[in-house]
């Protein structure tokens, strides 16, 4: 017989019972814990720490630990069972919610209605009051599909499987109805009929949500020839509305620049302004989009996962215990940490300000270079010559990736009227510092965050009748994906954009 | 400093002195002395044996690499006519390209012109190399090694299928097989049965000139 054992996972202080034998990982997933590599013990991402109880250190562990961490505790969730009683320190935590901060146009008219952000980590979903516009209920969660790799590539290549693909679209269809049937429940009016649930997300998760074909996502020229604009049956889904929903997938623009690019380019209005304007994204695919009325291009670049801190050696998302912000002040390193305690690792923005004082301090070198092994920041917190070397690499990306779009519409920099920056990177960098690394050329007062883009694009879409099918297409048309794999100037800008300004 | 032109090229190269580095080269092709130019090409593979050293301790990263590559090419093409008309051997030709599936062709460009600076002819076949264009390059060009880059986890299979292609059609036997890039690693390469992984593309061309000189 399997006895159940307690479990406590700390600081959140949450507590399960579980069976003797079951995987840490299946636990731990359950309450929002990502496993970056899907488990396989290479990227260090699922450290937990063993506050009471024992999990038996494992050879391949030493590998990632120095014995100094394996003493004080510090193993792999991924590599183990619960046996017995345990109480766990999570090394990761949950993040902030993100939801789009901008203001809503719309015509009014009587119903209520759904719009989802399918993100690869999060999922985040609206009730709306079509009348009104209010937002009636708010969800969001972790990406149940994290189990099989942060990574969309893991998750592709899981999917290729006929298996594989039945639980990847089975988990995410069930997320989103979860949450779905959640929001109803926390409203007091009980025969509200949804009109229709609207969803966008990159391609990769366009394609898992709709169940299409994910063989032409894991190769070259990584084209769909199904990543338009798709209509499902709620009955498919196994979801019981009220009010028989219509539920529809916005287009993607083409590669993987999904459709919260394309909800993005709307929420900016850039295919309406005159000025130039450019949205980014950055996330590990680092996507972008530039253009006015007259012609918008897209690109992704493949940035990788820095800027949300991964395979960074004390990196941790943008919550507790995470150092945020730093500056100089008289010659010193002065750190920011969210919940303001003990720093225990650094996020996304952390990393670009700490990387952006180095190089004003003369601790790094314009060639990436630290003067010595390593900066500390704050408490134990420190960044090595491989974070920085990460950093270089995805700003690289994104650089080269902006040069390459504006040179395509015969733009400058400078000409640039708005800068969005989407997403909780976007949300939280300091644009000086983002500019002092040479991520962006552009006036610290023309960039601006714009928040959960995707959301509120796709909100617009909804309430906007003339977006309608078709006419998405047209808009859909109008932008082109340039794929900078194929393009011959990428690799001289990246390998130029892999070093940081002189000034 | 000393005046001995090998002197100058290393230093040259290690300064990131183009210039510098060509007017060098130009000296010792005036000599128009084989054995000189033999020399000047052990000078520039020590400089790039410091190049190597530099990157693997993080002291330089992407772009001195690749210029300093980009030098050693170019001196590299200037003194191998000289090394030719003496009737010296070049060390092998080395097949390269990214594997089917995958078009990150950065990795291996830096490995194509380390190898050629190292006097290995380099046949490049590009990106996105389906499993019978490199069974067919190895059986025509008949090289010492066939190099192969991945960085997409879900193209790493293809790896396996060129090293099966080449067994199949009796090719294995007559060339190495060295891969490197992102999604592999030094146990993959023992799994699949190539000869070797390479970290970096210094650490690489170390590999295939040690090969060659067996
Ligand atoms: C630049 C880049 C691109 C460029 C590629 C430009 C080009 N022409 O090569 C662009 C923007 C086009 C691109 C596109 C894509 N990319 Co990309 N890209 C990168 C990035 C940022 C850097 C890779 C790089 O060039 N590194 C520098 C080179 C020099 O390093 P290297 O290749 O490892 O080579 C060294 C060694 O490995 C070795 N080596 C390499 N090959 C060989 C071969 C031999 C024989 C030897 C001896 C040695 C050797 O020598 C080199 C020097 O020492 C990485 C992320 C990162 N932070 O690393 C992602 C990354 C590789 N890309 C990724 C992905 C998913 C893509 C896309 C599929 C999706 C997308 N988001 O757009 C597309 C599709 C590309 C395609 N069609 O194949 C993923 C792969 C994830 C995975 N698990 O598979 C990464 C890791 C980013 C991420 N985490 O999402 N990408
Ligand atoms: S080590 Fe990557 S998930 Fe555990």
């Amino acid at each position: 017989m399997h006895a159940p054992v307690k479990i406590e996972l700390q600081p959140l202080g949450t507590a399960a019972a579980v069976a003797r034998g079951t995987q840490l990982q299946d636990v731990l997933h359950r309450f929002g814990v990502e496993f970056p590599c899907g488990g396989r013990g290479d990227c260090g991402g699922c450290r937990v720490r063993v506050l009471a109880g024992s999990l038996p250190i494992t050879e391949d562990q030493r590998e990632l630990f120095s014995e100094q961490e394996l003493a004080d505790g510090w193993r792999l969730a991924c590599r183990h069972a619960v046996e017995d009683r345990l109480v766990l320190e999570v090394a990761q935590w949950e993040t902030t919610v993100l939801v789009d901060h901008g203001e809503l146009k719309f015509a009014a008219r009587p119903g209520t209605a759904i719009v989802v952000d399918l993100g690869t980590t999060t999922i985040v979903a609206q009730l709306l009051d079509l009348q009104t516009g209010q937002v009636l209920a708010l969800e969001s969660s972790r990406n149940p599909q994290a189990v099989h790799g942060a990574d969309l590539m893991h998750r592709i290549e899981y999917g290729l499987s006929k298996t594989g693909r039945v639980e990847l679209v089975e988990t995410v269809r069930s997320e989103v109805g979860a949450q779905i049937q959640r929001m109803l429940a926390s409203v007091s009016n009980t025969d509200l009929a949804i009109e229709r649930v609207l969803l966008a997300g990159n391609t990769a998760m366009h394609h898992f949500f709709c169940d299409l074909d994910l063989e032409p996502l894991a190769h070259a020229p990584f084209e769909s020839e199904q990543a338009g604009f798709q209509e499902i049956d709620p009955a498919d889904l196994g979801w019981a509305l009220p009010g028989d929903p219509r539920v529809q997938f916005l287009p993607s623009l083409g590669g993987f620049v999904g459709s919260d690019i394309l909800a993005g380019i709307l929420a900016t209005e850039m295919h309406r302004s005159e000025g130039i304007i450019a949205l980014a994204d950055l996330g590990t695919n680092g996507e972008l989009a530039i253009g006015n009325r007259d012609r918008i291009v897209c690109a992704s670049t493949a940035a990788g996962p820095a800027f949300e801190a991964g395979q960074i050696q004390m990196g941790m998302q943008a919550t507790t215990g995470a150092i945020a912000g730093v500056e100089v002040a008289a010659g010193e390193l002065r750190c920011r940490v969210l919940g303001g305690g003990e720093p225990r690792g650094i996020c996304g923005s952390g990393l670009v300000d700490a990387v952006a004082c180095g190089l004003e301090t003369g601790l790094i070198k314009s060639n990436g270079r630290l003067s010595r092994g390593s900066i500390s920041l704050a408490g134990r917190v420190e960044i090595t010559q491989q974070d920085v070397r990460q950093l270089q690499l995805a700003k690289g990306a994104v650089a080269a990736g902006i040069r390459i779009l504006l040179g395509r519409l015969g733009a400058e920099a400078s000409t640039v009227e708005r800068f969005y920056l989407a997403g909780a990177f976007g949300n939280y960098v300091n644009p000086t510092s983002a500019r002092r690394i040479g991520l962006i050329d552009f006036a610290a007062e023309r960039i601006e965050p714009i928040g959960n883009a995707s959301l509120l694009g796709t909100k617009l879409a909804l309430f906007n009748e003339a977006l309608e099918g078709d006419h998405f297409e047209a808009l859909r048309n109008s932008v082109e994906q340039i794929p900078l794999g194929v393009d011959e100037d990428f690799q001289a800008y990246f390998i130029q954009e892999t070093s940081f300004p002189n000034l | 400093m000393s005046d001995d032109p090998r002197e100058k090229l290393k230093s040259c190269l290690l300064n990131l002195d183009k210039n510098g580095l060509l007017q060098a080269v130009q000296a010792v092709v005036a000599e128009a002395n084989p054995e000189a130019a033999q020399d000047a090409v052990d000078a520039l593979a020590e400089g790039l044996q410091i190049v190597g050293r530099r990157f693997q301790e993080g002291e330089w990263f992407l772009g001195e690499l690749v210029y300093t590559g980009e030098l050693a090419k170019e001196a590299m093409g200037q003194l191998s006519p000289l090394l030719k008309s003496s009737g010296a051997e070049s060390k092998g030709t080395v097949v390269i390209g990214t594997v089917a599936g995958d078009l990150h062709d950065l990795g291996k460009n830096i490995f194509g012109n380390y190898a050629a600076s190292a006097g290995f002819e380099i046949v490049d076949l590009g990106v996105g190399v389906a499993v019978e264009d490199f069974a067919r390059a190895a059986r025509e060009h008949q090289p010492v090694a066939l190099g192969m880059s991945c960085l997409l986890t879900v193209c790493a299979g293809s790896v396996g299928k060129v090293i099966e292609e080449l067994s199949r059609q009796g090719l294995r036997e007559a060339l190495k097989v060295i891969i490197g890039g992102a999604a592999l690693t030094e146990e993959f390469a023992k799994d699949v049965g190539a000869d070797a992984f390479a970290p970096d593309a210094v650490t690489g061309t170390d590999i295939i000139r040690a090969w060659s000189c067996e």
